[in-house]
């Protein structure tokens, strides 16, 4: 078994430079959708919850969205 | 009918904050046993080194970009024959997600064609085809926007997303069908998979995570699209306009 190192790892070869590149892109398209579309929730049930305070009648509580 | 029952907004958000963390915590699992197969536990290959480490992303990505092209194309139909209220809906939740992907893919391709192949990018017929894929997401996005009626931005773009569905095909065959520079397929073929398990693992934990990725990401924007179609209904409501009529989601609201 040959040791770990920390330095040929980042290297890949002689390839670093287009791999990690490659797996950053990737986490920053799944996590960058990720965080945008949970944004994009809350702020819309919050936007619901400010609607319904300003709205007189009641009767639609089976919405399942606010709980 | 069972799915005339998943019609209704409120139930089907139900279902799916039920169904979210039989979703989402696979999704993480996934990617986190795939990227360590991926990364550390996985083998060079004999002629391409380790740049053979970007295919774990790329090509999940690369089926993503297709599975969700054809996902949307199936609900467009659904939205346009059936007129079943979540369809569309959920072709236009899934639309950004997957021009996201197919952007991925064509990314790392292009980091993984240029140590490989000498160059970024060659006008071949898959890359080309992918291309036009990332470009019917994109037609598909601005259409449904590009009318004042919301139901006729719906509609046309539903008609885009069948009529571009003839490119998957294209994309999967472009490597049988023409001469190009990008391998053939090696996992999904009739002889069954020309790669090592010691690959072919890391390749499926990424897929499968990258799939529940999807199918996690896909329920919180269509729960984000009702609570906008509510939203709208009901502020419509308060300054006295009428709630759009025979919108899903809003007539309820409508005093």
């Amino acid at each position: 078994m040959t040791e770990f190192l920390a330095s040929d790892f980042l290297a890949m070869g002689g390839h670093g430079s287009f791999i990690w590149p490659a797996y950053a892109v990737g986490l920053i398209v799944l996590g960058g959708f990720w965080i945008a579309s949970i944004r994009g929730l809350r702020a819309k049930e919050r936007e619901i919850a400010a609607l319904e305070k300003n709205t007189p009648h009641r009767g639609h509580t089976g919405n399942g969205t606010s709980s | 009918m069972i799915l005339q029952q998943y019609a209704n907004p409120a139930r089907f958000t139900r279902l799916s904050d039920r169904l979210m963390p039989f979703i989402a915590w696979p999704a993480a699992l996934f990617l986190a046993a795939g990227l360590y197969f991926a990364l550390f536990a996985s083998p060079a290959d004999y002629q391409q080194g380790d740049t053979v480490r970007i295919m774990y992303i790329h090509v999940p990505a690369a089926w993503m970009a297709m599975f969700v092209y054809t996902s949307m194309a199936l609900s467009s139909a659904v939205g346009l024959i059936w007129r079943h209220p979540l369809a569309h809906l959920a072709a236009q939740a899934a639309a950004p997600v997957g021009a996201g992907f197919t952007f991925l893919c064509l990314l790392t391709g292009s980091l993984w064609g240029k140590p490989m192949w000498g160059t970024w990018w060659v006008w071949d017929a898959r890359l080309t085809s992918v291309l036009v894929l990332f470009f019917l997401y994109l037609g598909f996005i601005a259409l449904k926007d590009a009318f004042d009626d919301p139901a006729r931005g719906e509609r046309a773009a539903a008609i885009l997303a069948l009529v571009g569905f003839v490119n998957v095909p294209v994309i999967k065959f472009s490597v049988d069908w023409w001469n190009t520079l990008h391998q053939p397929a090696s996992v999904i073929k009739m002889t069954g998979p020309a790669i090592h398990s010691s690959m072919l693992i890391p390749l499926l934990l990424m897929a499968a995570g990258f799939t529940f990725y999807f199918g996690a990401l896909l329920l919180v924007r269509m729960k984000t699209l009702m609570l906008a179609r509510r939203a709208r209904g009901m502020a419509m409501a308060q300054t006295g306009g009428h709630a759009a009529a025979g919108r899903p989601g809003t007539a309820e609201i409508a005093p």
